[in-house]
């Protein structure tokens, strides 16, 4: 049982395998490209993919204003006032939901809690003193 | 010879690796071609298995048979070849998966001398295996058992099993 190749078949076989030696790092290209096309996903997904998901889950709560050393939670209610009180004008007041830290362990990640802030703003006659009034 | 080609293509000569396809294609063919009984497949064989080969030369031992090592490779090659072919035929109509019935025919029309070989091709894949590289290629046992990853002891069992069906079958073809 002879193998059905002709001179030329293995002639074929010979160009192609030496052309494929013959490139630049050819021979051993394969497991090389194959780790390297691997660390590179790895790190796209630890450099790109992580922090969008920490910032999903996260990031909200930071990049909202802080009212009275407090995180505001979106959405917060504005509530122009134009009345006036003698000398006093209420010049803004804001109802926010707040991030409270935790009470014993405030440096440590908890699930965070929110409680409902009220910030008003009232100017005084001398408009360099402003008085801001937080509630909670 | 031989060994002077291989060890010029260590060295860095690419274009001396030629040479160890010419002195090597037949017989790797050869083998190729008893494991897988399809030419198209035997050129791919031969194509991965001498680019497997110049990968890894630097591997090779000068102490060992240049053929044992070459032909254990060309077995892993023809393994997966197979295993590619079992794939194919999952997601193939059964209409288009004629190599079977090609190569029914083509045993068909082989001489009687063949009748072995179509017998050999009757044989689990191990047993065959086994008898193609210790009886056709004569290699040496512990050679074979290197190649097909078995311990000695179990593929001398392969391979009195395998004697003792092909005489049966040929003696029933008689």
């Amino acid at each position: 049982m002879n193998v059905p190749l002709s001179d030329r078949d293995y002639a074929d076989i010979r160009a192609n395998v030496m052309r494929e030696i013959r490139m630049p790092d050819a021979g051993r290209r394969s497991p090389g490209i194959f780790w390297f096309a691997f660390a590179a996903l790895a790190i796209a997904f630890v450099v790109l993919i992580i922090p969008t998901h920490r910032q999903h889950l996260h990031g909200a709560a930071r990049s909202q204003p802080v009212v009275g050393g407090l995180t505001v939670r979106r959405p917060r209610v504005v509530v122009e006032i134009p009345t006036t009180t003698g000398d006093w004008r209420v010049a803004a007041v804001e109802v926010a939901a707040v991030r409270v830290p935790h009470k014993r362990h405030p440096h440590i990640a908890h699930k965070p809690e929110y409680q409902t802030a009220v910030r008003m703003d009232i100017q005084t006659a001398d408009p360099n003193i402003r008085i801001i009034w937080i509630a909670r | 010879m031989l060994l002077a080609t291989i060890r010029a293509v260590k060295a860095g000569d690419t274009d001396a690796f030629e040479d160890i396809m010419i002195a090597t294609e037949r017989r790797i063919g050869q083998l190729a071609w008893r494991i897988l009984g399809d030419a198209e497949e035997v050129k791919d064989a031969l194509q991965e298995t001498f680019l497997r080969v110049f990968r890894h030369l630097d591997q090779f031992h000068e102490e060992r048979q240049f053929f044992g090592w070459v032909f254990r490779i060309t077995v892993n090659v023809c393994r997966d070849l197979e295993r590619r072919r079992r794939w194919r035929r999952m997601f193939i109509p059964i209409d288009e998966t004629t190599p079977v019935g090609r190569r029914a025919q083509f045993d068909d029309a082989l001489s009687a001398r063949d009748e072995l070989s179509r017998a050999i091709n009757r044989l689990p894949k191990q047993e065959r295996l086994a008898i193609i590289l210790r009886d056709i290629e004569e290699l040496s046992t512990e050679e074979v058992a290197e190649i097909l990853g078995t311990k000695e002891t179990s593929l001398r069992v392969s391979i009195s099993k395998a004697r003792a069906k092909l005489k049966k079958w040929m003696e029933e073809q008689r």
